[in-house]
């Protein structure tokens, strides 16, 4: 009886926590859900699409600007968006877009070609990330409210590619003319299927549907969430737990059992994702082109895609990821070969026993087990590779200072083209050719050719060139091409990601 | 006890200044860049430059100080580095659900550990008291981060009775949201909790007047609740006390595998993002009050035992 009257209470208080409260899910017509709930690893810090570089931003103020043209979902071509047509004149200089009369901001105001022009104008002129996009441009003019005329400096030939960039999104200029910078990343105005209502930083981002967008019936579903779970083990376990509808890059070591799951569809999209080793070729040894070549060819591919992916990607064999336009399926790229490894160590001349230093990411797993089974693979050419692990700012810092002597990082391409990567990874005035610190005038000279050659044919022709060129410079390792990972409640109907990375949710329906 | 109170108030400031001086200067030596960190790796190096300069981060270093301090001192906590918003903006939220976390996870402690321990003292030696004794010393075995992870796949995959992130809108779903993460935290500290009260109550039962109190004619409940408990609860005054401060830095872990939109994963963002700002201002808020919770347990000792003094 003492132990009842003692323990009661307490036995009460917890029922009522279990029993009583019950979250519900609001359910609209036709059994859908009226909100999509989607659980990323990172949060959204900057909704600017001119000033920052990090995909959780991009993706998700994605949903609430347009471009002119939008890149497809296989990630090789451009479909209409603001812009309805497009030409480019004889001379390749002036592109002429053509614009959606009917699109309309959130705000009610309609899209003209001012509001492109001021766009494209602060794009150029503000100093961040992707003002090489527009580097080309000279000129930007109206020609009618509906027309834009963009006259470049010479003829380009990824300008289409530029412009479909996320970074020239078109925005108000009647809204953010006079705006500053931190004012139009908290309040995002578009004419995209979503509109911010609420921002929660560092937690929860929540859209609704914009009233005034100019395809009736999208989105399907009035409200998009994107919250931030940064725990793997949790960001997974609340999608099975039908918390979140969707949650992006569940770990490649949980798919097989995600996959067990029957209310779970694991998705690998196509992507523009390559993972690579940075080697800083600026100092010894690693200035010396046969040991980077040795290195290769003593790096098991296959061996990384199986320990790091679990299988689910592809060993790299060029620097172009796989989805690009031209991608040399042909090229004879490096294989695991270790007496020739060794062979070119021994040209290199740098000794029997090399020590290399490598940075690696703490909390990025996938790079922690590839530089550890680099440490290991290399140990059999005699080249003993010491691991630092440093959290990403101090990581980031050092890459830029060029103090470091091997990084595994990775890289998405953000455009259809092959040139924005040949620039970033190969042309030091860009970013000191991705923070290796390479330069090589015959590389220069072919990403110039790239981007001047209208011809398609010849185009080709260059990157394969360059392609072979960066094979035999070897600068970076590329490893592996990784797909972009998704986990989504089977319920969840229409969800795309573009092989450039945004997520489409416009025509998302989750049933209940 | 106001003059006490007062005086300790007073000790609290040259406290609070040390420690602004100290996280001022640790987090510039730690290594890492916060403009490269937000702008990115694409980021130019005179974009980054140019953010330095914008917020200040190229004056030195003295001067840094001595602009963080007016500020502080007209209530300008600063802008966070990261999200461009003003910290003052983000910090109640922030707050209410760390104090919701904390303060619910001493609740469970205490609703779990008091009945145990009563249970225990009652029945000292005989079966209850020894399965309690061996069930309440695993906790102290078990790393939280497990126990947390443990209680998600059971109660929120499994069951599917509890969510397993979040904060929730409105209280009913807060007290759902935080329900795990919460017995997360409070799990180990039920433990000592109920272990030191059930030796307190052992205590307090033997005493004369407790014997006087029965003689007296007066019902088990009321000797129970009236005389004994209260009397034991003095020592365990002190251990909420330490709990709660521990709690503060305890929290960091739970809401983080919890995502928990608290002070505590706010604290992590920040340092991995350098957001100075944030990081100068929630330390010194955890500084403050670690030091308001100790002097709260100070002052709650007479409640319980008017023959305790204080000043």
């Amino acid at each position: 009886m003492r132990m009842f009257r003692v323990t009661a209470p307490a036995s009460v208080a917890v029922a009522l926590v279990f029993g009583l409260f019950s979250s519900i899910s609001p359910i609209g017509a036709a059994g859908f859900k009226q909100v999509i709930s989607f659980g990323v690893n990172r949060a959204a810090d900057d909704l600017d699409p001119v000033t920052q570089d990090a995909n959780p931003n991009i993706w998700a103020y994605m949903q609430i600007y347009q471009q002119l043209v939008r890149v497809n979902a296989a990630g090789d071509g451009f479909v209409p968006d603001l812009a309805t047509s497009w030409k480019v004149s004889a001379d390749g200089k002036i592109w002429t877009f053509k614009l959606r009369p009917e699109a309309v901001f959130s705000t009610g105001e309609p899209v003209t070609s001012a509001d492109v022009v001021w766009t494209f104008q602060r794009a150029h002129d503000l100093d961040g990330p992707w003002q090489w996009a527009l580097e080309p441009m000279q000129a930007i003019t109206a020609l009618d409210a509906h027309t834009v005329a963009i006259t470049l400096k010479e003829p380009f030939a990824p300008f289409l590619s530029d412009v479909s960039l996320f970074s020239n999104s078109i925005g108000s200029v009647k809204a953010f003319k006079s705006a500053s910078h931190e004012e139009i990343s908290n309040h995002p105005i578009g004419s995209g299927p979503y509109m911010l209502v609420d921002w929660k930083k560092g937690e929860q981002l929540t859209m609704r549907a914009n009233p005034h967008y100019y395809v009736r019936g999208l989105p399907r579903t009035p409200e998009l969430r994107i919250i931030y779970i940064p725990d793997d083990n949790t960001r997974t376990i609340a999608l099975q737990s039908g918390r979140v509808d969707g949650i992006d890059y569940p770990p490649f070591s949980l798919l097989s059992a995600l996959r067990g799951d029957p209310r779970i569809d694991v998705q690998l999209n196509p992507s523009t994702a390559v993972q690579h080793v940075l080697l800083n070729v600026t100092k010894a040894p690693l200035n010396n082109v046969k040991l980077r070549q040795a290195l290769s060819y003593a790096t098991d591919r296959a061996g990384i895609v199986k320990a790091v992916l679990y299988g689910n990607g592809t060993p790299a064999t060029s620097f172009l990821p796989i989805t690009t336009p031209f991608f040399d399926k042909g090229l004879k790229a490096y294989t695991l070969d270790l007496n020739k490894a060794q062979a070119l160590l021994r040209e290199a001349g740098v000794g029997s026993s090399v020590t290399l230093h490598a940075m690696v990411q703490s909390g990025n797993a996938d790079a922690q087990t590839a530089t550890t089974l680099l440490k290991a693979m290399w140990s059999k050419i005699g080249v003993n590779l010491e691991i630092e692990p440093l959290d990403r700012a101090a990581a980031t810092q050092r890459m830029r200072n060029l103090d470091y002597q091997v990084y595994v990082g990775g890289w998405t391409n953000d455009v259809p083209d092959p040139s924005e990567l040949a620039s970033y990874e190969f042309d030091y005035v860009t970013a000191k050719s991705y923070h290796t610190g390479y330069q090589s005038a015959a590389m220069t000279a072919l990403i110039k050719q790239g981007e001047r050659e209208l011809d398609t044919a010849k185009r080709r022709q260059i990157y394969y060139k360059m392609q072979e060129l960066a094979i035999a410079d070897a600068p970076l390792i590329w490893l592996y091409y990784a797909p972009y990972t998704d986990a989504i409640n089977k319920n969840m109907k229409g969800f795309i990601q573009l092989a450039t990375g945004p997520w489409i949710f416009t025509n998302v329906t989750v049933t209940q | 006890m106001l003059r006490y109170a007062l005086g300790r108030v007073g000790q609290m400031v040259p406290i609070a200044l040390l420690v602004t001086v100290l996280i001022f200067l640790l987090i510039k030596l730690v290594p890492g860049d916060p403009a490269s960190a937000i702008l990115g790796d694409r980021a130019t190096d005179a974009s980054v430059a140019a953010l330095r300069h914008q917020w200040g981060l190229d004056r030195p270093i003295w001067e840094q100080y001595a602009v963080y301090m007016r500020n502080l001192a007209t209530g300008n906590l600063g802008q966070s580095l990261r999200y461009q918003t003003p910290v003052t903006s983000m910090l109640p939220r922030r707050t209410s659900v760390t104090f919701f976390l904390i303060v619910y996870s001493l609740l469970l402690s205490v609703l779990i550990a008091v009945p145990l321990a009563l249970v225990a003292a009652l029945y000292r030696n005989r079966w209850p008291d020894q399965v309690i004794r061996a069930f309440m010393a695993l906790p102290l075995a078990s790393p939280p981060f497990w126990i947390g992870i443990l209680l998600l796949i059971v109660f929120a995959l499994k069951l599917r009775w509890l969510p397993a992130e979040g904060y929730g809108e409105g209280f009913a779903d807060h007290l759902q949201h935080l329900f795990l993460p919460a017995l997360t935290l409070s799990y180990a500290f039920a433990s000592v909790l109920s272990r030191n009260l059930r030796s307190s109550l052992i205590d307090v039962l033997t005493t004369t007047y407790v014997d006087f109190a029965r003689a007296k004619g007066l019902r088990g409940r009321t000797v129970l609740f009236g005389h004994v408990l209260r009397a034991a609860m003095l020592p365990i005054v002190t251990l909420v006390g330490v709990r709660l401060s521990y709690a503060i830095g305890g929290s960091v872990v739970i809401e983080t595998v919890f995502a928990i939109p608290g002070l505590g994963s706010w604290m992590v963002d920040s340092i991995l993002s350098r957001d100075y700002v944030v990081v100068q201002t929630l330390t010194l808020m955890f500084a403050l009050g670690t030091m308001l919770i100790n002097l709260t347990t100070d002052l709650v000792y007479p409640l319980f035992d008017p023959r305790v003094r204080v000043g």
